[in-house]
Order: structure tokens, then C-alpha cells, then sequence
């Protein structure tokens, strides 16, 4: 039964958003092509990354020799501050640990994660917030549960089609700019060939604060951590769908919700300084590109990844059980 | 008995729309509903579709519970409800497709069958979004029909058919039920349609079924009633006299009887008359108006009502 209610409603989906789902998926791959392509590759990331250092030591030495005009406490910090990088940077050469994003699979996981995640965040909110409310307001949801399904069945059969619509996608979203990268800078990356990211990215690029994954592993987890906060926006735009009287509305709180709460977390960490409550609810984890950074002082790190996987996960089945829950008593008067 | 519904009570906040209604439908009957707007059909039907939970009461198809056991009734029944709604960027072969994959083993001949029958032949692969209301209607018609359920449901099933459309659904509607033994019910605002097609009825205003029973029996009252146009008058009212039970009565005309009985005389009267040699020029039953007795009905319901407010 349930198999017959997936079909069902992926067909429904692709026929009546087949155009929004393309267009959102060639925008997502366009920009993250644009911004791949106006990055340049370096043929030789040790070279760049030397290049780096020297640019970094000149600096330090020029702030160091500037007669007046700087406390001499800030010119220590600063002096500390540039040497940490510098050791980050002489520890990637020492160790030849290239950065995350230096071979094709790396580098199209981050333009996607980086540019375009948002987007498709925002368009399976949309769409599994439509899924129930727009059948109401066309009154085929009456039809629907009239038929002999479960209502959990039909729920659940939304969802699942929900998702793999959403897998499709990314991998769609991701394999041109792969395929792209390569071509464009040769190189195909090995699945074996490590990539490194950060435990901690406030640490810095230290030994014991690096994690290096396989290339097929970064990609795994990438994925696993896009799919799951898709799901938790699918699982809150469905319940939305139910409990809210028209489409319009189900769509705009729902995605009121995925805009506006993400960065409401950045400032509520800031202002009541990093507050226990905040790790344990889904905001500061939609985007993956956090858990996966391997630049110091950016993101959420690797550390996180556990915790942003299960925290998401309960979020996403807290709402989908809440949403079964409703709509097995909601009564259908429409 | 496909369709029993004892009790049933439904409210939305202080208003009753469904009271105390108890109604049973048996295999090859078509039940008509009726009622004006707002009388509380649609909710009773959406109870009996598993739409709506019940206040109180129960609904039951094929002895299952229509809220409780909902999946297992929904394989009893079809149902067209009020303005049909279709999938419309999916064409008519797919939309039939969607309500067939939920059933299970329901064949694509036999999805195409439907489709012919319901006169979309030719149609089937265009989307529903370009169909006309009576398209709509027909297509709707189909997927109800879909794994050859025991009980239909129609709300308001000849909404946007064109006359032809009409008569085409009424004799597939009776040949359902007599070649098939489908029970139907039939809720419609047209009282003709009503009048023509249903064995029973259940007439409900302000969420009450006010009254239930053969069609005939409930417009006509308790006996039956004819008039006779005979060649003699006279002698045709002296040979049916002894009759016991049948009342002779003179008409307004010199050549037209009117006959009152408790049962059917027809096919007696003509006996007598033919075998004496009178002449009979029209023997007719009379039945009542279902307009009128629709009429009272109602406006009793609305009495009530209003003395009880008081």
C-alpha cells in the first residue's frame, strides 16, 4: 500500500512542480558553476599555500616595524594571531593535507553546500508545505482519504516521495559541478584521496582538531547531513500543511520558519553567549557547509556533525509524528 | 444490509449538524437522500466515507466501521462527492491510475472499460485541467466505479451533466444496481432524478432525518389510488364494488372512477373488467407529488425547529 501511495505521489509532485524543480535546481547549479569557475584552481596548492605564508610573514613584520600609532599589546596579538595561521598554514605542507575543497568532489560539495543549499532548503519547504493544504484547497484530499489508505499511509507516502525527490536533486545539483570541476581542472578526484576538515574550526588548523575523511566518506556525510535537514524542513512544512486553512499560508509560515530562524540562532548565540538550549534545537544546524569547513574560525566543525545529524533527526520525526497525529484526527470537511 | 448507520450525531461547535440518524441500505437498492442546503446530507455522507469522526453513533460498510476501521470499509465503497475533484495536471487515465494503484488489482483493461463506459473514450490522455464540468463528472464517476465496490456514493452526481450525460448516468446507475446488486446512494437536490431512480428515501432537514421509507409509500400515504376511464362507468362501478378493500369513487368526469385500495388492484380490476366485456380506456395509478411531499416535510422540520427555539 504504501509503495502505491510513494508512486502516486511522486507522480502528482513531478507533474504539477516539474518546472519549479528544474528551474531551482539549474539555478542552484548555475551559481555554484559561477562561483566554481571564477575561482581559480592553483596548479599547486602547496606553491599557493606558501605564497600564503609569505604573504603573512610580510604582513606580520610590517605591523612589527611600524614606528607609532599601534599599542604594543595589539601588535602582540596580532603577531600571536598571524603566527597560528601561519603554523595552520606550514602544518597542511608538513603533513600534505590539501584543503577541502582542492579536488572536484570537494569543491562541487562546497559550491553546492556554500550557494545553493538555501535554496533547495526553501523548495522542499515549499513543496511539502503545499502537499496537504494545496489538495484541500482542490479538494481532492476528500477524494484521497475516501480511497482505502491510512491516513498515515498518505502522510508518510508524501514525505517519502518528498525525499526522494529532494535526493535526486542534490545529486543532480552536485554531479555537474563534479563533472565540470574535473573537467575544467583535470585531476578526477580519487574516492580514497583524504580531505581534511575541522573538529573545531575555532581551534584552528591544529594537530588533534583535524579530522581527514576519504573522499567517498566527505561525500557521505555531506549528503547524509544535506538529506537530513531537508527532511526537517519537508517534516515542518507537512505539518504546517495540515494545521494551516490555505496553501499560501502553510508556505509562507513555513518558509517565514526556514529564513528567518537559522539567523535568529546566530544572534541569540551572540547575545546570550552560546545558550546550552540552543545546540539542542534544528536552527543552528541547516546547513552542512557548517560541519563540514575546513577553514579556522568558520562554521560549526566536524565535532558537530553527531550532533547536528541527531539533533535534526529528532526534530524531523518530532514533527512528522505530530503531523500523523493531526491529520489521523483532522476532521475533513472541505 | 451494506450500509447500517445507527445514531449518528455530529456537531460543529453549538451547532447540531447531524442528529440521532439511523439509516440501513441493502444490496441493489438505490437510496435516495434528500434534504435542502445545509440539512446536514454532506456531513453524514462525509461519516460515512470516514471524512469526519463521529460525535456519537456509528457507520458501518460491509460491517466495518467507517472512523474505526476506515481501509477495510473504503474497499466496500465508491464515491463521487459534491463537485468533482480530479487531479488536474494529470489526464484522465491517470488520474484513474492514482485511485487504482490504492485498491490493488485493478486491471488497466478494466480502467479502460470504465472509461468508455462513462462515454471518455477518445479523451483518456488529455489532462483533466482542460475537462469540462460534466468530463469532471464522468471521470469522477469512473474512479468511484473502480474494483466494483458494493455501495456507491453520489453526492450531487449529475452536477454539470448535460441531458444526455443525465440519462446515460441514470441507466448505468440502474443497471449497477440490478445487474450487480450495487447499493446506491443517491444525494441530489433534483428531485426528479430522485423521484425516477430510488426504491427508498430519507428526507433531513436541520440535521434530523425527518423521514424514511418506499418512495412510493411515503408520497402516496398508505393505500394506493387509480383512476379508471371506462366505456361504462356504471357497470364498471357495480362489478368492482364487491371487491373487498377497494373503495369506488366518482370522478369529476362522467367516464373517470377513482379507485382507493391497500394494495395493488391493477392487474385485478383489469381481470374483471376485460372478462365482463367493459371497455377500458386508460387505468392509471396516481402517485403523489414528491415536490410537494418534500415541500411539507421540510417546512414540518423547520416548525419544529423554530417551536422548540422557542
Amino acid at each position: 500500500m504504501l509503495r502505491a501511495v510513494v508512486w502516486n505521489e511522486l507522480e502528482k509532485l513531478i507533474r504539477r512542480r516539474r518546472l519549479l524543480i528544474v528551474v531551482v535546481t539549474a539555478a542552484v547549479v548555475g551559481l555554484g558553476l559561477v562561483i566554481e569557475l571564477a575561482t581559480p584552481q592553483p596548479a599547486d596548492w602547496k606553491s599557493q599555500t606558501r605564497q600564503q605564508i609569505a604573504q603573512l610573514q610580510a604582513t606580520k613584520a610590517q605591523v612589527q616595524s611600524s614606528p607609532a600609532g599601534l599599542p604594543t599589546g595589539l601588535k602582540a596579538s596580532f603577531g600571536s594571531a598571524v603566527d597560528q595561521q601561519i603554523a595552520s598554514e606550514q602544518y597542511l605542507i608538513d603533513h600534505n593535507i590539501p584543503p577541502s575543497d582542492w579536488y572536484p568532489a570537494g569543491r562541487a560539495i562546497s559550491a553546492i553546500l556554500k550557494t545553493g543549499f538555501g535554496f533547495l532548503l526553501l523548495l522542499f519547504g515549499w513543496l511539502a508545505a503545499e502537499s496537504v493544504a494545496q489538495e484541500r484547497a482542490e479538494r481532492t484530499l476528500g477524494l484521497l482519504l475516501s480511497r482505502p489508505v491510512s491516513r498515515r499511509a498518505v502522510l508518510i507516502g508524501k514525505a517519502a516521495a518528498l525525499q526522494i525527490v529532494a535526493s535526486a536533486v542534490l545529486v543532480a545539483a552536485m554531479a555537474p559541478v563534479y563533472l565540470i570541476t574535473g573537467i575544467q581542472h583535470g585531476g578526477w578526484a580519487v574516492m580514497t584521496t583524504q580531505v581534511m576538515v575541522l573538529d573545531d574550526p575555532v581551534k584552528g588548523v591544529l594537530a588533534g582538531n583535524i579530522e581527514l575523511l576519504p573522499t567517498w566518506s566527505y561525500v557521505l556525510v555531506a549528503l547524509v547531513l544535506s538529506l537530513a535537514a531537508v527532511w526537517l524542513a519537508q517534516a515542518l512544512g507537512l505539518l504546517v500543511s495540515i494545521l494551516s486553512r490555505g496553501p499560501g499560508l502553510a508556505i509562507g509560515a513555513t518558509l517565514g520558519a526556514l529564513f528567518v530562524l537559522p539567523p535568529l540562532a546566530d544572534v541569540m548565540k551572540l547575545a546570550l553567549k552560546d545558550p546550552a538550549f540552543l545546540h539542542y534545537t534544528f536552527w543552528p544546524y541547516l546547513n552542512p557547509a557548517s560541519e563540514l569547513t575546513s577553514n579556522p574560525a568558520i562554521g560549526l566543525g566536524y565535532a558537530s556533525a553527531g550532533l547536528s545529524l541527531a539533533v535534526l533527526l529528532a526534530w524531523a520525526v518530532l514533527f512528522l509524528v505530530a503531523a500523523v497525529t493531526f491529520f489521523a484526527r483532522r476532521s475533513e470537511t472541505g | 444490509m451494506i450500509l447500517e448507520v445507527e445514531h449518528l450525531s455530529k456537531r460543529f461547535g453549538q451547532r447540531a449538524a447531524v442528529q440521532n440518524v439511523n439509516l440501513r441500505v441493502e444490496a441493489g437498492e438505490i437510496f435516495g437522500f434528500l434534504g435542502p442546503n445545509g440539512a446536514g446530507k454532506t456531513t453524514a455522507i462525509r461519516m460515512v466515507l470516514g471524512l469526519l469522526q463521529p460525535d456519537s453513533g456509528s457507520a458501518r460498510v460491509g460491517g466495518f466501521d467507517c472512523w474505526r476501521q476506515h481501509v477495510q470499509a473504503a474497499r466496500h465503497f465508491g464515491a463521487v462527492l459534491e463537485s468533482p475533484a480530479l487531479y488536474a495536471p494529470l489526464t484522465a487515465r491517470e488520474n484513474l491510475r492514482q485511485f487504482a494503484r490504492l485498491l490493488g488489482g485493478v486491471s488497466r483493461q478494466e480502467q479502460s472499460r470504465l472509461l468508455e463506459e462513462v462515454g471518455l473514450e477518445g479523451r483518456e490522455d488529455e489532462p483533466v485541467r482542460g475537462f469540462s464540468l460534466g468530463m469532471r463528472q464522468r471521470l469522477a464517476v469512473a474512479q468511484a466505479l473502480l474494483g466494483k465496490p458494493e455501495l456507491l456514493v453520489l453526492d450531487e452526481p449529475t452536477n454539470g451533466l448535460d441531458p444526455l450525460g443525465i440519462r446515460d448516468l441514470r441507466e448505468l446507475l440502474r443497471l449497477l444496481a440490478r445487474d450487480q446488486g450495487m447499493a446506491i446512494v443517491l444525494s441530489s437536490h433534483l428531485l426528479s432524478e430522485v423521484e425516477d431512480l430510488c426504491d427508498r428515501i430519507a428526507i433531513m432537514s436541520h440535521g434530523v432525518v425527518r423521514t424514511q421509507g418506499s418512495l412510493l409509500e411515503l408520497v402516496n400515504g398508505d393505500g394506493y389510488r387509480f383512476e379508471l376511464w371506462a366505456r361504462d362507468p356504471m357497470r364498471a362501478r357495480s362489478l368492482l364494488e364487491v371487491i373487498p378493500g377497494l373503495q369506488v369513487i366518482d370522478g369529476t368526469e362522467p367516464a373517470r372512477l377513482e379507485l382507493r385500495s391497500d394494495r395493488d388492484v391493477s392487474e385485478l380490476v383489469t381481470a374483471i373488467l376485460v372478462q365482463h366485456g367493459v371497455g377500458v380506456r386508460e387505468l392509471r395509478r396516481c402517485s403523489g407529488n414528491l415536490e410537494d411531499y418534500f415541500r411539507d416535510v421540510t417546512l414540518r422540520g423547520t416548525e419544529l425547529v423554530a417551536a422548540a427555539a422557542s
